[in-house]
């Protein structure tokens, strides 16, 4: 049994060594990279090599293949992070080692959040990466910028998790359980409930969901990650839009799949999909049209991070099977491309110190290479072929007019316009790097970063032509839930 | 050879592409050798274009110069290229106004190699589009190309390019991405298939096996209206904002004027004609009772199109504004026209679409002759250009009255057949709309006036006359312009099979 | 009767400090009416019979929350000048969310076809433990996990700035 969350408890361990080894003999930043990065890159081939086996005997976690899947995603995220992270503008050397024990941490516990099977499991994890979240956003030490982010997160995330917690209190008072299969057996059987206990209960779905929406900033939990993707460190932020994200979408699949379902459901009534259909106009419309005026590009791209958030959500109101792959099909592609947005703009502020739009004008003629990848990241966000975005997106809104019904054709006409605005943000970039003039002089940066972006470049492109391994890459980790 | 005629398409599509590798990896202190590989490059699609006419089956009404495998399995997505007579015409104008573009572009300064290989990228997507056959691929094509467009506009182009840019890139997605919803629509309610090498498939993207193997109009209603009543106007906005129709074509005036004069060549002389092609293609092979049921609708919107932008260019004093308008006024001929369901109306729409193909972007390199010398277009400045530019001014006359529609020339065969065409189902409309014609001759007219009779300005003496490139550019498109004005069966005999076919389906 | 008349004077009472604690200028005298709140819930605790989650109430709460917090207070500068302290803010808006959930509760509360608990009969504390350190002993582990992080990220954060 314990050797289903063999990599979790490796990683723990490697965490705490990694700690304790450069505590005692402090080494430069390039060394502390180097050595996590290795290890992690060694975790993450142990934990697809097989000896991982899927484990559904314990009842608080478990693992499968569905979890699986998102493992790899927060390990590769991880990864990228880790090479952005050294010699960051934002984070200082003397630090490191406890930044690396707070990223092998962050692993564990989006992991198992993914892997809860418990209410209470899902929210103690949710703690534990909240907790590392505020710390890693306040990591910037120097700058009041960064403090305040990071208070700002744990204050907003402190009334999500309570709002959350009061959700589960009462589930588990209304149905005795807080094991989801069982939580959602004793919804089935419970009958029809009056009106006003139904709308109370309406609420009630949203406030367990409060902390999920929380980390993925969906509407009415949103309103942090601007100032929080302002203020902490960028390679931090970057993977705080991506890997969080997906522990959270992961766990809310899981939610809403196992516990909400069903069309018997006396909570929902089937109406999950409503819910989470308006929860997706909102977010994503809000997120777009705030977006639009937005002068700091990390601002931006927590706004747009926001509308993506909204697509995910819109595709996952189908509430199907294909619903869930489109989900995750997507979150590769979303992983690529917004992890190549962001060290774009890291690779800027690194050396401006400001990530203000003005220092983007000209960027065409000053480093063409970063330009050019910095719009096909923007692009493919956006959702143009043939880029990996857009494969990403046909799929979400494939999964949604699937399903089939006005509802969500409506839903899929709304999404589709939502993309068609976020162009107008993203090409205000486009215009500032290629259509306006800056200053001339030439922009370097070091090779390894130049190679990170490369690579994901490529995949941008690549992926966006030729899909099909992604598609077998999410199909084989796509079996049931448990 | 087999080779070649096996592929055509392919090698039409993606050999510029292959050039804007190409391009890329030239150092940008050879500017000189960057404009005449592209050159090359547009040359031999042309070439491979004519090749393609020459081997045409005029006789047969099926798909020609098929290629069709299996891409991506796991959505059932093929790809799948073939000519009929819907777009084979389109397919060569393509290849001949790249190449016409190509060259006018050699006068370019600014960031060569950029510009290039955008040019060419921009090719392969106009190409893509005109020759895919499956949906998904088609969608492909269709956004590849609003990139470079965006680029070739936004940094090439003039004072107000920024907006213009931009308002082409958002009018165009907007459209776009309508019509993606729509092509997931038809594939998730598409009866099950096979795909080309046998395999079972649960839907489809193939546009021959939509139009053939399925019924759209009796599916389930959505918000009230019929399934494919609804798909129908996703797919038609998308379209519409291309052509672009009334009230979507504010975009155009804007781009047109800011674009550098090659890409406003290429913006009148291809990218319009691919709304008139998508509908003809995809709204009426595959949903031909929604088709029926919207057609007084798109006519009256096509009657909208000739009247109001004829007017909208009486008031004009930008030159290269009032050709835009007058592109307009000329796309609302093939809607009117199409939307009669006769055999001369939907010949006259497309051969309306070659043969405003070929005249508008002659238009537009004759602005951007005079913009070259006097860095203005105020018609109302000019005057007397006559006695300083007797070669261009010649050219302007042909141009114009071959728009304006003179017998004799290309113009007037379209507009003939649109209006017998469209006269057979809507008498008052067509009467309405050929009000037009002495509207578009009254303004072609005042405007050679203004800008070529008169007394010679003192201004403007000394001006050259058309050089070697202008040439090269103006002569070829005057060539086909009387030639298809005497001898229009040169397009009609290889659209006309296809389209009878069509014809007969619809009915 | 006796039970149910002490239990609406303790709810009065907590309900009472409550509105105290967010009101009181006087932060020293928020915390204390805050320490009243808690030692209010473990009286229900305790009348609702779970005299475990009572005894709980009042060592984790009261006597370590409590005491941190007014450590926190004593420390925090400028405490004499009582005045500046602790304002209160945005009161229709903190009434009107109030009376929202108010409501919602009380709707939950009268209309939701809750199903009575069985009383336990022997809550030993041994089982309680027994049930940690078997079934639920992974969130013991976790437990563990967020002191860990709480630690290094509470000392890293508070490491004086290198000049």
């Amino acid at each position: 049994m314990l050797l289903s969350y063999l990599p979790e408890i490796l990683t723990f361990a490697a965490g705490l060594l990694i700690l304790f080894v450069f505590s005692v003999r402090r080494s430069s930043f390039d060394i502390i990279t180097s050595v996590s990065f290795l290890t992690l890159l060694v975790l993450m081939v142990i934990s697809v090599s097989g000896i991982v086996q899927p484990d559904a005997s314990s009842r608080l976690f478990a693992s499968s293949r569905f979890t699986e899947f998102f493992r790899i995603i927060i390990f590769v995220s991880l990864l990228f992070t880790f090479l952005f992270s050294n010699r960051s503008r934002e984070i200082s050397e003397n630090t490191a080692p406890e930044y690396f024990l707070m990223l092998y941490l962050f692993f564990v516990a989006a992991s198992f959040m993914v892997m809860a099977e418990n209410l209470l499991s899902l929210y103690i994890s949710m703690e534990i990466l909240s907790l590392i979240s505020y710390i890693c956003v306040s990591f910037d030490f120097d700058r009041a910028r960064s403090k305040e982010a990071g208070l700002k997160y744990a204050i907003y995330g402190a009334v999500a998790s309570s709002i959350m917690l009061f959700g589960i209190s009462y589930m588990y008072g209304t149905t005795g359980s807080l094991y989801y299969s069982e939580i959602a057996q004793k919804l089935q059987e419970t009958g029809s409930l009056s009106e006003p206990v139904f709308l109370m209960n309406i609420l009630v779905i949203l406030m367990i969901f409060g902390g999920l929406f929380f980390k993925l900033s969906v509407f009415p939990f949103y309103a942090w990650s601007p100032d929080v993707y302002q203020g902490g460190p960028t390679p931090f932020v970057a993977l705080l839009s991506v890997a969080s994200k997906a522990a959270a979408i992961g766990a809310l699949i899981k939610v809403v799949m196992i516990m909400f379902a069903a069309d018997t459901n006396a909570l929902t009534n089937g109406n999950i999909a409503l819910i989470l259909g308006i929860i997706a106009v909102l977010t994503m419309t809000l997120g777009n049209l705030m977006a639009i005026n937005q002068n700091n590009l990390k601002r931006l791209l927590a706004y747009s991070s926001i509308a993506h958030a909204g697509y995910m959500i819109m595709a996952l109101s189908a509430v199907d099977d294909t619903s869930v792959l489109a989900v995750k099909f997507y979150l590769v592609a979303y992983l690529v491309m917004n992890l190549g947005a962001f060290y774009c703009v890291q690779i800027v502020s690194d050396r401006t110190d400001s990530e203000d739009i003005e220092n983007y004008y000209g960027l065409s003629s000053r480093n063409p290479y970063l330009a050019a990848l910095f719009t096909v990241f923007l692009l493919s966000l956006t959702g143009i072929p043939p880029f990996f975005g857009f494969i990403g997106k046909f799929y979400l809104f494939a999964a949604i007019i699937h399903k089939g019904g006005g509802w969500y054709y409506a839903l899929a006409i709304i999404g589709v316009i939502n993309s068609a605005i976020s162009l107008y943000y993203y090409a205000r970039i486009i215009r500032a790097m290629y259509l306006l003039n800056g200053n001339d002089e030439p922009f370097v940066f070091d090779s390894v970063r130049k190679y990170t972006i490369g690579f994901l470049g490529v995949l941008a492109v690549l992926f966006g032509v030729w899909f099909s391994p992604v598609l077998r890459f999410v199909e084989y980790f796509h079996t049931v839930l448990r | 050879m087999d080779f070649i005629l096996s592929h055509i398409l392919s090698l039409m599509t993606f050999l510029p592409l292959v050039g804007m590798v190409i391009v890329a990896l030239i150092p940008s202190r050879y500017p000189q050798y960057i404009r005449y590989f592209s050159v090359l490059v547009s040359g031999l699609v042309f070439l491979l274009s004519l090749v393609m006419y020459a081997y045409f089956d005029r006789d047969s009404t099926d798909l020609q110069f098929v290629e069709h495998f299996v891409w991506i399995r796991g959505f059932n997505i093929e790809y799948f290229m073939g000519v009929d007579g819907l777009n084979v015409s389109l397919v060569i104008l393509t290849a001949l106004i790249s190449l016409i573009a190509c060259i006018a572009s050699l006068g370019i300064e600014k960031k060569v190699k950029g510009y290039f290989a955008m040019f060419l990228l921009l090719m392969t997507g106009m190409m893509g589009t005109f020759v895919a056959l499956d949906l998904f691929l088609f969608y492909i094509f269709w956004e590849v190309m609003l990139l470079p467009m965006y680029f070739l506009i936004g940094i090439w182009g003039g004072p107000r390019k920024e907006y213009a840019a931009i308002k082409f890139f958002l009018y165009t997605l907007f459209g776009s991405v309508l019509m993606l919803v729509g092509i997931i629509a038809l594939y998730y309610n598409s009866e099950p298939t096979t795909l080309v090498d046998g395999t079972a498939a649960s839907h489809t993207f193939n546009i021959m096996k939509l139009t053939t193997e399925n019924d759209f109009s009796s599916k389930a209603p959505l918000f009230g209206i019929s399934f494919a009543k609804l798909v129908f106007v996703l797919f038609f906005i998308g379209f519409a904002i291309k052509i672009p129709m009334f009230p979507f074509h504010t975009w155009l005036p804007d781009a047109h004027v800011e674009a550098p004069t090659p890409i406003s060549v290429i913006l009148a002389g291809i990218l319009l004609k691919m709304g008139i092609y998508g509908i003809l293609r995809i709204n009426y092979q595959i949903l031909p009772e929604a088709t029926q049921w919207a057609a007084p609708v798109v006519a009256v919107f096509g009657v909208i199109n000739i009247v109001y932008a004829a007017f909208v260019c009486m008031a004009q004093e930008d030159l290269k504004k009032l050709i835009a308008y007058s592109s307009v006024s000329h796309m609302g001929f093939s809607l009117l026209a199409m939307s009669s369901f006769s055999e001369p109306g939907i010949s006259g729409a497309v051969l309306q679409l070659f043969t405003h193909g070929v005249i508008s972007p002659m238009l537009f390199l004759i602005a951007g002759v005079i913009y070259d010398r006097a860095h203005h277009r105020d018609i109302n400045k000019f005057g007397g250009l006559a006695h300083i530019m007797p070669e261009y001014s010649a050219f302007t006359g042909l141009a114009f009255m071959a728009s304006l529609g003179l017998p004799g020339l290309a113009g007037f065969i379209a507009e003939v057949l649109c209006f017998i065409g469209a006269f057979s189902a809507f008498k008052l409309m067509t009467v309405i709309a050929a009000t037009s014609v002495v509207i578009t001759a009254a303004y072609y007219l005042w405007t050679m006036q203004r800008v070529f009779l008169g007394p010679k300005n003192p201004r403007y003496e000394g001006y050259p006359d058309l050089n070697l490139r202008e040439r090269f550019t103006l002569y070829p498109l005057a060539l086909i312009i009387v030639i298809l004005g005497v001898y229009p069966m040169i397009i009609l005999d290889i659209i006309n099979p296809t389209i009878f076919r069509l014809i007969n389906t619809l009915r | 009767m006796l039970v149910k008349i002490l239990f609406y004077i303790i709810s009065l009472g907590i309900a009472g400090l409550a509105l105290f604690t967010a009101m009181s200028k006087n932060i020293v005298r928020s915390v204390f009416a805050l320490l009243g709140v808690m030692i209010g819930v473990a009286c229900i605790y305790g009348i609702l019979g779970s005299a475990y989650l009572a005894v709980i109430q009042i060592m984790i709460y009261v006597g370590g929350i409590m005491v941190l917090f007014i450590f926190a207070v004593m420390f925090t500068s400028k405490i004499e000048d009582i005045n500046i302290t602790n304002r209160s803010y945005g009161w229709i808006q903190a009434l009107i969310i109030s009376l929202a959930i108010f409501v919602m509760f009380a709707f939950i509360i009268l209309y939701y076809p809750f199903e009575k608990a069985s009383m336990l009969e022997h809550q030993s504390v041994e089982r309680i433990g027994k049930v940690i350190s078997a079934e639920y002993l992974p969130f013991l582990i976790a437990i563990a996990v967020i002191l860990l992080v709480s630690l290094v990220g509470a000392i890293t954060i508070a490491r004086p700035k290198k000049e």
